[in-house]
């Protein structure tokens, strides 16, 4: 056999380098080549069944499953977004709700804020009103008052005056008396 | 035969400085490697939704998680255990099963073995090399005791295997319960041995499977090599699956032991 020869030498040699230390692990390297081949067919049979028989139906399975994660990872995004969108609308629905209220207060404190002023005018003309007839009557009153107090005092004079005249004046008298009163009138 | 059978012991291929690398540090160390791909790729691409290499690993993490689960009855304690017992599974599995591949046993370096010329193969199944299961069997046996004294307290969880706590209550109680307590002592010394047997039958059935699943392969390729070793490819594939499941379910087992509440009987 010219191969085995062959093989013989080689490896001899390489035994010889190995041995003397310098040759290092390549140089001794070698394959057996029929336990090689044989291992090789072997695998390759036992390769074919396991993938026909065992591999096919496991990736089926696997890939089942990474469906349905991926599946179940997709519905419970969705379903995330959806309270997230239903969140968003409903902070936003506060918010608006919120603001509506605060615009209503506004405006109702405006609007009391308004009446409270009128009312208080309109008492205050009232008061004023009341105040300036009340003046007024009293005026009227005193001058009426003054009026009356003056012809009672003048009749009160003339009745006096009347009665001490008639008793210490003479129609002579009396008679130069109006004369200088109607002198003093002129 | 066109071979020789594989030697019980690992041989060493090459030296680096005066640390001798064996083939099945050769093959041990491409499993690591695979995994550290796996683990990179997977931690770069992982995502809610999983593609294709992510959906395997997680749902191959769930099926594990309900063995899991099965054994401890606690999440929380599966959850703690996962990192060690599924690295443990993963390795030994990815191990085995390296050993069908082919290239594993054919390729290799010429080297004087045992005064004459031989082809050492260059790969060899990880767990056919009893420093291998034994360094994996003692590391996790340790780890259990680790566990346990976590869990319960370092003299609770000594008093398992040194029961003088049980003796100094027992004569205080007085009467029959010393004479258990003595019993009860040497039980806890019987203890001491299994946790030295667990580890002996930790590493021995799994080293002596799957090297006699290669020794098997190797004989049956012997006579005759092409068609033939099919059927026992298949069982080595099968039994490459059952050891892992076997040990790591075995130290996951010992895991729960050790952290379980200890009752207080006596």
């Amino acid at each position: 056999m010219d191969i085995h020869y062959l093989i013989t030498l080689v490896t001899e040699a390489a035994v010889e380098h190995a041995e003397e230390g310098t040759g290092g692990v390549l140089g001794t390297l070698g394959i057996n080549w029929k336990l090689f081949l044989a291992q090789l067919v072997n695998f390759s049979i036992i390769l074919f069944i396991l993938w026909r028989w065992v591999f096919k139906p496991v990736a089926g399975a696997l890939e089942a499953r990474r469906q349905k994660v991926e599946e179940s990872v997709a519905k419970a995004e969705k379903i995330e977004t959806q309270m997230r969108e239903a969140d968003s609308e409903r902070e936003q629905k506060l918010q608006q709700a919120r603001l509506d209220a605060e615009e209503i207060i506004k405006r109702t404190a405006s609007e009391a804020e308004k009446n409270k002023q009128h009312t208080l005018l309109a008492a205050r003309d009232e008061a004023e009103k009341i105040l300036n007839k009340a003046k007024q009557q009293m005026t009227a009153e005193k001058q009426q008052m003054l009026k009356e107090v003056r012809e009672e005092v003048a009749d009160l004079v003339v009745m006096a005056t009347e009665k001490i005249l008639r008793e210490k004046l003479t129609d002579k008298k009396d008679r130069e008396m109006i004369q200088n009163v109607m002198q003093e009138m002129k | 035969m066109i071979f020789s059978l594989p030697p019980l012991a690992a041989e060493p291929i090459f030296n680096i400085g005066s640390f001798p690398v064996a083939n099945t540090l050769i093959n041990s160390s491409l499993t690591v490697a695979l995994f550290a791909a796996i683990g990179f790729v997977l931690r770069k691409r992982s995502r809610e939704i999983p593609d294709k290499i992510q959906n395997f690993a997680e749902s191959i993490i769930e099926v594990i998680l309900g063995f899991m689960d099965q054994v401890t009855r606690d999440r929380k304690k599966t959850i703690k255990f996962l990192p060690v017992v599924g690295t443990l599974f993963f390795f030994i599995l990815a191990s085995n099963w390296l050993g069908i591949f082919p290239g594993i046993g054919s390729i290799g370096r010429w080297l004087v073995m045992h005064g004459r010329l031989e082809l050492v193969p260059l790969f060899r199944p990880a767990n056919t090399d009893l420093n291998m299961t034994l360094a994996m069997a003692v590391s996790t046996i340790i780890l259990t005791h680790v566990f346990g004294m976590v869990a319960v307290g370092f003299w609770r969880y000594a008093n398992k295997f040194v029961k003088l706590g049980d003796i100094v209550r027992s004569v205080r109680k007085g009467g029959m319960s010393i004479l258990v307590a003595v019993i009860e002592f040497f039980v806890g010394i019987i203890e001491i041995f299994s946790e030295i047997a667990k580890m002996v039958s930790l590493s021995l059935r799994l080293f002596g499977n799957i090297f006699a699943g290669e020794v098997l392969l190797t004989v049956i390729a012997g006579l005759i090599a092409y068609f033939v070793p099919l059927p026992f490819m298949m069982l080595e594939i099968l039994v490459g699956l059952i050891q892992a499941i076997v040990f790591s379910m075995l130290v996951l087992v010992s895991f729960t032991m050790a952290t379980a509440e200890i009752h207080e009987a006596h």
